[in-house]
């Protein structure tokens, strides 16, 4: 059952020209930003050659690709999340689905699931970028690892905010609206870390940013790969509760 | 099942209570996170882990130790903060202070630190500071300090030389204070009264007397180095109460004083004003990269014929350099006739000598005794040169070389054909594509 769903979830998104035009959208900038890091490598190179311990590839083109993809996808991702459930409300299929005989869980991972393929997609899009630059050089692919698990892991956490925006918002624009800001909010937690010199420990953990470039340096850390899972579990389960308790308000 | 007000309630708390709960579950496995973390370093370089030589000296260190950085910029914090955390990892008493200069000038003036800020490692009582933050540096300053042996310099005085303790402009006050930080003492001796020199000593200084010394004194200098001590011998062009001892050095002076044209190119009037700033390889100036300033410099030569010593140009002055014997006034010129001597002069050598297999015996001679006075000792590199030099001659120069790492994908060579199905493949290519399928869908809908 919580594939069906999470099948029909995907099917609905391509038949729509929105995913379309996001993916397209994307995928010009991100290759334009690509490009012109490309083109900062081969100014440097000739430099990069007698610096010790200096920069590599995969340090001047793939981190920042990662990195400004990870910002993109941040404003994008709300609004391929915000119709997953508000819009089932709108149109009262909800209330269809809630009468079907599958629980709350099964309808929120099914849902989760179909969003999730379609950022994986878009990953693994970004990927092939990086790794069209085999055909003339070397990357360190153990740093590429570690950023391709560090945005598919950043977008499992964008869209479990996404989806429970969409349960509890009446309308999919203040849905997208809703979790643009709490994730926005998420990111820079830690920039007023910086300005009074001392962080607050919750706070600089509660932070997406750090745990997601940690993560970029190719260091593979439990804490900041269960810093997302536990993320993106929470806000699942928040979304699981929320539909539990729209079924008992009938 | 007919459901009453009184159900409905219950499933309600029952569902509130849940979530409750799941979520403090939640928080629980978030701090269990934190408290037992595992990592893998996944870059092919190890640029995340520390080498080996850091591992062993972090080993070392029992006490606690406190780092202050004062720096201004938040990239550099955040890069400060990231390489520390690596040795915080392995050892958990490392704390790290971030202090804004700009906010507390009165600390900034303390420590002496300039506008792009430096980190200040204390140790026990110790501290050493770090301009520049690697892991080599960091390594090896942390080695420094974790040596818990007490140095002693022992300073030759009675003779108007320039005292370790002295407040006067030509005094070695802040050098001796400097020296203090890092577990070096400076003592002041007079032979007259003491008859040798202390055996608890590591270096004897002679730093410029103003007065002849007497010849049982000379003598008991010249044992103290037959029998293999480590000296610093800081003379100045006009000096000639050192000569007996230069000689037993195999060092000539050369008479004048060092001009160099080159300096009026850093907004310095007086052309006594020697600058260094290229410097040999030798272990006293392993990977310095400051410039140093030395007001009125005599240039030296050793003469290592039937010599025990072996010598080592340690600084030397620029090719646009000589030895003006004249009056330094007006214009001056290079006299070639005369007995002035074009440059690149050298003006401090290190000297050693084996004693046994595994004793050396080491000396620095320098034809300049400013560069640590107080008027000068703050000028760029002057007090780390000094302190180099005084810890080579204590034989605290242990220095580990931090290997470097090798970064895969140093360059990248692309055929035309490449660049143009990469830059046209993601930039039209792609996104063409998949705006065509939008648009079929969209019409597609339209018409139904």
């Amino acid at each position: 059952m919580m594939m069906t769903i999470a099948q029909r979830e995907l099917k609905t998104l391509f038949l729509s020209p929105l995913a379309w035009s996001i993916l397209a959208v994307l995928q010009f900038i991100l290759a334009y930003l690509f490009l012109s890091q490309v083109e900062t490598f081969n100014a440097f190179q000739a430099r990069l050659a007698g610096i010790d311990n200096g920069p590599g590839l995969s340090d001047i083109v793939v981190t920042p690709l990662f990195g400004n993809a990870a910002i993109i996808l941040l404003l994008v991702t709300p609004l391929l999340t915000m119709r997953l459930v508000s819009e089932e409300r709108r149109n009262k299929t909800l209330s269809l689905l809630l009468s079907a005989p599958v629980n709350g869980g099964e309808i929120i991972a099914g849902k989760y699931l179909g969003i999730l393929g379609l950022l994986l997609m878009i990953v693994a899009l970004i990927c092939l970028m990086p790794l069209s630059l085999l055909l003339g050089g070397e990357l360190d692919l153990g740093k590429l690892f570690c950023n391709i698990l560090a945005l598919s892991l950043l977008l499992a956490s964008f869209a479990a905010v996404g989806l429970y925006m969409s349960c509890i918002a009446n309308h999919p624009t203040l849905a997208a609206v809703g979790s643009f800001g709490l994730l926005l909010l998420l990111w820079i937690l830690d920039w007023t870390a910086g300005v009074n010199g001392q962080s607050s420990e919750v706070f600089a953990y509660l932070s997406i940013l750090q745990h997601f470039q940690n993560l970029q340096s190719g260091l593979l850390a439990s804490s900041d790969v269960l810093y997302f899972i536990l993320f993106s579990a929470t806000f699942i389960t928040l979304s699981i509760r929320r539909l539990e308790y729209d079924r008992l308000q009938k | 099942m007919k459901i009453n007000r009184h159900i409905h309630q219950t499933l309600r708390l029952k569902n509130l209570l849940t979530t409750a709960l799941l979520l403090a579950l939640l928080i629980v496995c978030a701090w269990l996170s934190r408290q037992y973390s595992a990592h893998i370093d996944l870059s092919a370089d190890a640029s995340n882990t520390l080498s080996q030589a850091s591992v062993k000296v972090l080993n070392q260190l029992q006490q606690p130790v406190h780092i202050k950085a004062y720096i201004q910029e938040p990239t550099l914090r955040r890069q400060i903060s990231r390489l520390l955390s690596r040795y915080q990892f392995l050892k958990d008493d490392i704390d790290v202070e971030f202090i804004d200069p700009t906010a507390s000038p009165e600390l900034a003036r303390k420590h002496n630190i300039g506008p792009q800020g430096a980190v200040i490692v204390e140790y026990q009582d110790r501290s050493e500071k770090v301009t520049y933050l690697d892991e080599a540096s960091l390594t090896n300053t942390l080695l420094q300090l974790a040596s818990n042996q007490e140095r002693w310099l022992t300073f030759l005085g009675g003779h108007g030389e320039r005292s370790p303790s002295g407040q006067a402009n030509f005094d070695l006050g802040l050098f001796g204070a400097a020296l203090k930080k890092r577990g070096i003492h400076a003592q002041s001796i007079n032979l007259a009264q003491l008859p040798s020199i202390p055996d608890n000593s590591s270096v004897l200084v002679l730093a410029g007397p103003a007065v002849a010394l007497l010849p049982g004194e000379l003598e008991v200098v010249s044992n103290y180095l037959d029998a293999g001590g480590n000296l610093l011998l800081m003379t100045d062009p006009d000096n000639l109460w050192l000569q007996v001892i230069e000689r037993q050095l195999a060092i000539e002076k050369l008479p004048g004083k060092i001009v160099d044209t080159r300096s009026s190119l850093y907004g310095i009037d007086d052309p006594t004003f020697v600058l260094a700033s290229e410097y040999p390889y030798h272990p006293v100036t392993q990977n310095f990269q400051n410039i140093t300033v030395f007001p009125l410099t005599a240039a030296l030569r050793f003469d290592g014929e039937d010599n025990e010593y072996q010598a080592e140009a340690l600084l030397s002055s620029a090719r646009a350099s000589w030895t003006e014997i004249g009056e330094i006034a007006g214009k001056i010129r290079f006299d070639a006739d005369g007995e002035e001597r074009e440059g690149p002069l050298d003006f401090a050598f290190a000297l050693t000598r084996q004693l046994t297999p595994d004793k050396q015996q080491r000396i620095i001679v320098i034809g300049d005794g400013d560069f640590l006075s107080n008027a000068y000792l703050n000028n760029v590199g002057n007090l780390e040169l000094g302190l180099r030099m005084v810890n080579w001659l204590c034989e605290n120069d242990r220095f580990i070389d931090i290997p470097s790492k090798a970064t895969p994908g140093r360059s990248l060579q692309l055929s035309t054909l490449s660049i143009g199905i990469i830059s046209f493949g993601f930039l039209l290519i792609l996104p063409g594509v998949f705006l065509l399928a939008g648009l079929i869908i969209w019409r597609r809908r339209k018409k139904r």
